[in-house]
């Protein structure tokens, strides 16, 4: 187990380096620098370009594009992410301040939908062919096919503004912030990011439980006398639950990319909204530095749906 | 004994007599055809998708309005018989714009679709036939793809290089290859391996007709069922990016741009006819390319059977 | 020696049900297993030989039923009607694994990838006795052990693809040996396996049934198999049996033209390259055929009118044997190269 997580490990650090480097590349390929940055236009255009160099040369930015590199990728090591072109406010402070929203959004849209997506996929397995199979099995697609955004419009409208079941938007009022309290605020955009995935491991849950039950081993079980629970669930689902968690691991982007447009849905205030107003205001070194952290977060995620298929597959970690 | 084997037995009698009560009628029905015809869904699907691409692509013959003219005096009317899905806030006709907006998202859709699964296909048939470091570079470039959430690098995209259609479509070319690649290439690896292919290169047949005209063609079969679904994934992108407003431009009707509005939460309170049509036009069209796409599946897929 | 009949299978029919039709597999198949002996079921592919050790199992796919006959276990004097039981009922899986154990064809597919073999071995021990978990691992142990497995206290912890195949096999026989079964049924058992290991399997299961008087139903294609391992043997075609006796009987006294199509079809060793093989003409015919006749009639040499008319009732040749046909061949009538 420990060498295959080292070996998991070895193969993400390049992944990361590789995607530092891009972002890096990104902001250098953005229009401007630090010092027009610093400065507002006026000033600067009626700066003596020989004084301009010198603070360049001063900041260090006429270096080779490799130092520059290396310089910002130690800083971004030691937590200097720079600053928001908007507020001035260090990046670091709203990564800290809005990323534990998305967290908090992204696990509870993925602990519902491998749940739920699981429970239905073998609730159609086992019932296949009959009512319950074909009308879950229209649902699964449904999920797929109604863009996520207008599920959490039609959500919304229904629970929020007809029913007024659950609040309409945001993450907290003030004076009101345990888990408790959140939590209605938390389940409608949960719900609805979740549910495409959900679909999507429904499915693959329902094909996987099938495929297992067509296995040889499947019949050892039963000739060894072991009770149908026993056969389905402890030699059929642990087997079956493996090309599931990998589908996980693959769907992790889509469900990280996901939270941004469902915070911008419900007025989640994570970091995809960050991400958002940043994007709209050309706000480049933040919309970079948070692109880099979703991308960090997709590697770590997944990292950890590797080590959880490994615990299940003993095939996958001895290999 | 449970209902299900009651069930089971049920249908097993009616067989068993049906044997018994002598020889049974041949059927000529072509066997793919029975099998397609007997998937419900696929049917379906293809019903509501032909439906949907006849009312957009003659649009003109279902409305008279000009889905770009507006009419500040009639904003925001709700249905009725002269506009049957209402007005927007600067009173342009709502269905009309569903209509004519329904041919750029689809074209934008199936444009995307085949331009991916063109590159996809392309770079993955060279990877796999030839293997070396373009394999392994074209490997490591796909897998950094994958890792990277799809939607946040259209938006990075679309921040570099402006939003325009044109843009647009060439971004989600860019980034929506993988998929394709990484199955074409997978194809590759066990057909290039096949004795007709030594016997070719004995012939000397340059290494590139050996690839995309002998072998290729074998691995295409899953590759066009993934062109329907992946249109399905490139129109639910597109309206997500319009209805955050940094997709087509805002001014051009596609079917997310319709939705950007419902931003507003009083428009998404007050006037549901904005959103909600168009809403369900998107997923119903998604909804047909997917029934389609499933039942191509499995009627290509000889383990999916039942 | 009084003989000891642990399985009679009398006349039994078993449908299938796929494909919105219904293929009658079994068409009355009786046989019986003696305890300390191994019955041979030998036939082609589609014959209903795997079908016939599902119907014992109980173990048939859910569109397959048993329609009529009688599948009668004899345990310590009690007569065990198995065809009358729940297919998923207790009393029938409480059989499965304690008195008929079960050992397949592939060994790396029949053990589950996931799970380590002493695993596998100490569910089935914990699930028919009711012995503390630590003591069945010993006996897991000593089972391994006594299949010839080196080192089984450290191999126990093992995975399945951590295992060679015949080591796999040995721990699939370990494991359906494990709660002393009056019967095992193996299907066919080494067909995955090389010469050389298949041979071990083989002592194994000889040793086996002499120490423990197991009785064996063995499903094989191999005449190979059956001449070394049989005690009595039962050829089946198309869902009947057509001839069945001791092995000396069918073997050297064949009187179906299928057994002898069988046995000229066989290289012998040591006869060199120049010998004669004889496939048997034809192929097997459409099941949802539903004409009259012998269902081997087309590929027989020695078909008479009757046969294209009706199918042949059985009748006795000698004790035993048994045999299904209107135009037997007579002893020495043919070179059967024995």
């Amino acid at each position: 187990m420990l060498t295959y997580t080292i070996r998991r490990l070895l193969i993400i650090i390049p992944m990361l380096i590789l995607a530092s480097f891009l972002v890096f590349l990104g902001l250098e390929l953005m229009p401007g620098d630090a010092v027009s940055f610093m400065a507002d236009p006026e000033t600067l255009a009626n700066m003596d370009p020989a004084k301009l160099d010198a603070v360049r040369e001063q900041l260090g930015l006429n270096a080779p594009f490799l130092v520059r590199y290396l310089r910002w990728l130690s800083g971004v090591l030691k937590g200097d992410f720079g600053y928001s072109l908007t507020s001035g406010v260090p990046i670091k402070q709203i990564v800290f301040q809005t990323l534990p929203a998305t967290i908090e959004l992204s696990l509870a849209a993925l602990l519902f939908s491998t749940v739920l997506g699981t429970i239905l996929g073998i609730v159609s397995a086992l019932r296949r062919g009959r009512m319950t199979d074909n009308v879950l099995t229209v649902a699964g697609l449904l999920g797929m096919s109604v863009p996520q955004f207008f599920i959490g419009l039609v959500s919304l409208f229904v629970f929020a503004i007809n029913l007024g079941w659950l609040p309409i938007g945001g993450r907290l009022r003030p004076g009101y912030e345990s888990f408790i309290d959140r939590f209605p605020h938390l389940v409608l955009p949960a719900v609805v990011l979740g549910l495409a995935l959900t679909a999507g491991v429904m499915r693959y849950a329902r094909s996987s439980m099938l495929d297992v039950a067509n296995k040889d081993f499947i019949k050892t079980a039963r000739s060894k006398g072991l009770s149908e629970w026993r056969v389905n669930f402890i030699h059929g689902f642990r087997v079956a639950m493996t090309p599931v968690a990998i589908l996980l691991g693959l769907r992790l982007p889509t469900l990280i990319g996901g939270s941004v447009v469902i915070e911008q849905v419900f007025q989640w205030p994570g970091i995809g909204n960050e991400f958002l107003s940043a994007i709209r205001g050309q706000n480049y070194p933040l919309v970079m530095m948070i692109a880099f952290f979703m991308v960090l977060a997709t590697m770590v995620s997944s990292f950890l749906i590797d080590l959880v298929t490994a615990l299940l597959d003993p095939r996958v970690r001895l290999s | 004994m449970n209902s299900m084997q009651r069930r089971l037995n049920k249908k097993m009698d009616i067989l068993l007599e049906r044997e018994n009560s002598g020889p049974l009628k041949k059927k000529n029905l072509n066997r793919a055809l029975r099998r397609a015809l007997q998937n419900k869904l696929a049917l379906v699907g293809l019903g509501i998708f032909l439906s949907i691409i006849i009312l957009c692509f003659f649009a003109p013959l279902f409305t008279k309005y000009d889905p770009l003219k507006i009419n500040i005096r009639a904003s925001l009317q709700s249905p009725s018989a002269a506009h049957i899905f209402g007005t927007d806030t600067i009173g342009r006709d709502i269905f009309s714009r569903i209509l004519y907006g329904g041919r750029l998202s689809i074209l934008i859709g199936f444009g995307s679709a085949i331009g991916a699964s063109f590159l996809g296909v392309v770079l993955g048939a060279w990877a796999g036939y030839r293997g070396g470091w373009f394999d392994f570079l074209m490997l490591r470039t796909s897998e950094l793809f994958l890792f990277f959430p799809q939607i946040i690098l259209c938006l990075l995209l679309v921040t570099m290089v402006g939003q325009s259609v044109g843009n647009l479509l060439g971004i989600f070319i860019f980034t929506g290859w993988c998929g394709i690649f990484r199955m074409t290439r997978a194809r590759m690896l066990s057909l290039r391996e096949e004795e007709y292919v030594q016997a070719l290169k004995v012939l000397g047949v340059p290494e590139p007709i050996i690839c995309y005209k002998h072998v290729l063609p074998n691995a295409l079969g899953p590759v066009f069922v993934n062109i329907t679904l992946s249109t399905a994934i490139f129109i639910l992108q597109e309206a997500a990016l319009s209805f955050m407003g940094l997709g087509v431009p805002l001014e051009i009707a596609t079917w997310g741009n319709i939705l950007n509005v419902a931003n507003n939460l009083n428009i998404l309170k007050v006037n549901w006819w904005i959103w909600l049509p168009v809403g369900t036009m998107i997923s119903l069209f998604v909804l047909s390319i997917n029934f389609i796409g499933d039942g191509l599946r499995d009627s290509t897929d000889p383990s999916q059977q039942g | 020696m009084q003989q000891e009949i642990v399985l009679r299978i009398s006349n039994l029919h078993t449908n299938f049900y796929t494909n919105m039709r219904c293929n009658k597999v079994l068409k009355g198949v009786s046989l019986e297993v003696e305890r300390g002996k191994t019955l041979c079921i030998v036939g082609e592919s589609g014959c209903g030989k795997s079908v016939t050790a599902a119907s014992v199992m109980r173990l048939l796919p859910d569109l397959a039923r048993i329609e009529s006959g009688e599948i009668v276990l004899y345990d310590e004097g009690r007569e065990i009607h198995i065809e009358a039981l729940d297919k998923y009922g207790k009393s029938m899986s409480d059989l499965r694994g304690s008195k008929i154990a079960m050992i397949f064809q592939d060994p790396m597919s029949a053990l589950n990838p996931v799970y380590s073999i002493g695993f596998q071995i100490i569910e089935m021990i914990k699930r028919h006795t009711k012995i503390s978990a630590s003591i069945a691992k010993e006996k897991a142990v000593s089972l391994l052990r006594e299949m010839g497995i080196s080192s089984p206290e450290t191999r126990i912890k093992d995975f399945p693809h951590q295992f060679s195949g015949g080591m796999r096999q040995r721990a699939m026989i370990a494991m359906a040996m494990s709660c002393e079964p009056k019967l095992l049924i193996a299907d066919e058992p080494t067909t995955a396996l090389d010469v050389t290991v298949q041979a071990q399997i083989f002592s194994l299961m000889e040793k086996l049934k002499k120490e423990h008087g197991t009785a064996v139903m063995m499903i094989t294609h191999d005449m190979g198999v059956v001449a070394e391992m049989a005690d009595d043997v039962v050829v089946m075609y198309m869902g009947y049996i057509v001839e069945r006796g001791s092995v000396q009987q069918v073997l050297k006294n064949s009187t179906h033209p299928y057994t002898v199509g069988l046995m000229r079809s066989i290289p012998m060793i040591g006869k060199g390259k120049k010998q004669k093989l004889q496939p048997i003409r034809g192929c097997t015919a459409d099941p949802y055929d539903t004409s009259p006749g012998c269902p081997f009639v087309t590929r027989c040499d020695f078909s008479i009118q009757l046969c294209h008319e009706c199918i042949p009732e059985e009748s006795t040749v000698s004790g035993n044997h048994k045999v299904r046909c209107h135009n037997p061949i007579q002893k020495g009538a043919v070179d059967a190269r024995t």
